[in-house]
């Protein structure tokens, strides 16, 4: 290892220990804890009670494609200090887990099954966006589970309302690709 | 603004710290250089070969089964690395601790097809044990000696059994929803 990369490495290291004092210290069994751990179950539950069962996997690539872009950018803006969780549901995973894990994608899961046309789709997520920028996150701020750096609300907006297009448009040409294949399947059977 | 506690406040400095360290060692070694260029290209070029094979008419549960194994990994690559049980000294970007390619592109993609190849749970078993030796026990090693992975409390024969252990699981997991959904279907 060069001495930059271990620089890294023990830089990490204090973050982790830090992280993890912090952790036992001032988050464990709090109430906010307690918010963000029944944040992260509760809603898996409501969503197998309300998914469509017979588009099960549609909506499972769906739900996790959000997740992994929840993830991803919740990765880049906190690696870049824009924004930074004090309370974490364990200390292994600094980010946001119930809502990368649980809340937005199933929400948005949820918005995409009720919501088939483009229309309706496009102005129920306009709402969704505006609900959880202006309401969920001052929420979060103000419950001290969640501080804002150098990002605004309002940055949220586009990022939620794009997201949530590009996957819809996505599956729909994942699933005509399907269709597709097998149509022409059997077209050639008969 | 908003009142920062001083203990995350600590967290916050350390971790602009770190990513300052992070970024520094990105532009001097990393950017550009021919370990660069293999990374991207092993993100990219997976995927390209991956449509050619994958079998259409089931992609959606295709893209199920990959984007299982794929978080799967992804989350054991976040601890390991938060836990610095092992580094990465050349990334796509400094934005992300993880071995993009590995997470996002080789496993996934090799599983997914593994799923795909091997229907039967017998023949998946034993091509699941065989690719996740090669891939942990050889490549793995391979990356490491080439520098682009050290292991800090860490032994590849760990990988070995999480890799294995994740595909089961993820197959486990689609038989399931696809018995759910002909079920709801009927």
């Amino acid at each position: 290892m060069t001495p930059e990369q271990q620089v890294i490495v023990n830089l990490q290291k204090l973050l982790h220990q830090v992280r993890f004092s912090d952790w036992i210290n001032n988050d464990i069994f709090t109430f906010g804890w307690w918010v963000l751990l029944l944040s992260l179950i509760i809603p898996w539950f409501i969503w197998y009670r309300l998914v469509d069962k017979g588009r099960l996997k549609e909506m499972l690539l769906y739900l996790a494609m959000t997740s992994s872009i929840a993830i991803l950018l919740d990765e880049i803006g906190s690696t870049l200090t824009m924004w930074v969780y004090p309370v974490k549901v364990i200390p292994i995973l600094p980010r946001l887990i119930p809502a990368n894990y649980s809340m937005v994608p199933i929400i948005f899961v949820l918005i995409y099954q009720y919501f088939p046309k483009w229309k309706s789709f496009i102005i129920a997520n306009i709402i969704l966006t505006f609900v959880f920028s202006f309401i969920l996150e001052p929420i979060l701020v103000w419950m001290n589970l969640y501080d804002l750096i150098t990002w605004k609300y309002i940055y949220s907006i586009p990022t939620y309302l794009f997201t949530a297009i590009l996957l819809k448009w996505f599956i729909e040409k994942i699933k005509l690709i399907q269709e597709n294949a097998k149509g022409f399947k059997s077209d050639r059977e008969v | 603004m908003c009142t920062i506690d001083p203990s995350t406040q600590l967290i916050l400095e350390y971790e602009k710290l770190l990513y300052k360290a992070n970024f520094q060692y990105w532009v001097n070694n990393v950017a550009f250089t021919p370990r660069w260029w293999i990374l991207l290209g092993l993100l990219v070029v997976p995927w390209i070969a991956w449509y050619s094979l994958v079998d259409k008419k089931r992609i959606v549960e295709m893209l199920v089964y990959g984007a299982l194994m794929s978080g799967i990994i992804l989350l054991i690559d976040e601890i390991g690395s938060e836990l610095t049980l092992w580094a990465y000294p050349v990334k796509i970007t400094p934005l992300f601790p993880h071995l993009m390619p590995l997470n996002y592109s080789l496993a996934p993609i090799i599983y997914m097809l593994l799923y795909q190849y091997f229907p039967k749970w017998k023949s998946f078993i034993i091509a699941a044990v065989i690719t996740s030796t090669v891939l942990t026990l050889i490549l793995l090693p391979l990356a490491t000696r080439w520098s682009f992975l050290i292991l800090l409390k860490w032994k590849y024969v760990y990988s070995t059994f999480i890799f294995i252990i994740a595909a089961l699981i993820s197959k486990l997991f689609i038989e399931t929803v696809n018995t759910i959904e002909n079920k709801s279907a009927t």
